[in-house]
């Protein structure tokens, strides 16, 4: 199973295009991570968080109380739930699924979430939490990325 | 004046707790109910 060290992840973000304009806002904050495949996020993961944010009844967006950066805070954490639960669990890893801050091209911050699906810069996605689809940045939004945290 | 005794919750503070007890589990247990079930799959990794 390939594992990624903190510095291999950053750095595949990094050459992906995906690195907030301040370098202290890039935090990865575990030691090793474990990656999920990218069928994996678009099938078996958005059913199960689907599942969850309607367990909570938190599928409706709310000004502030459940809005971008809470869905993608909750994606980020189921993730991080089923990879403690998966039985053949890579030994002291985290799981590659983190939240992502930008200016969207409409204007007004956004919050998603990024996953490293593979060592390739091509293989680093992005994930919309509220529709759960994989999405993509214009390269203006990826020159507007302010955080990233894994 | 003699003080009164500091004691165990009288039988009236045992039934109140017992009752609001009860009363949080139905609510909860209604609420799992209502809201279905959680998923949780185990991660496919990239090998």
């Amino acid at each position: 199973m390939k594992i990624l060290t903190a510095a291999e992840l950053e750095l595949t973000c990094a050459v992906a295009g995906y690195a907030p304009m301040d370098v202290n806002k890039f935090s990865v904050v575990d030691r090793r991570y474990a990656m999920p495949t990218r069928d994996f996020l678009a099938g078996a993961f958005s059913a199960a968080l689907w599942s969850f944010q309607s367990f909570f009844d938190v599928l409706r967006w709310s000004e502030e109380a459940n809005d971008c950066d809470d869905f993608a805070r909750l994606a980020a954490a189921f993730g991080q739930i089923l990879h403690y639960l998966t039985p053949n669990r890579p030994p002291a890893t985290a799981l590659a699924i983190g939240e992502l801050w930008y200016v969207q091209d409409s204007g007004g911050g956004h919050a998603i979430n990024i996953a490293v699906c593979g060592p390739a810069p091509s293989d680093v996605v992005l994930y919309e939490p509220q529709t759960r689809q994989v999405v993509r940045l214009s390269d203006e939004e990826k020159a507007q990325i302010h955080a990233i945290r894994f | 004046m003699r003080r009164k005794p500091k004691s165990t919750p009288s039988a009236f503070d045992m039934k109140t707790l017992l009752l609001a007890a009860l009363f949080a589990l139905a609510v909860g247990c209604a609420s799992v109910e209502r809201k279905g079930t959680i998923q949780t799959p185990p991660v496919e990794y990239v090998k």
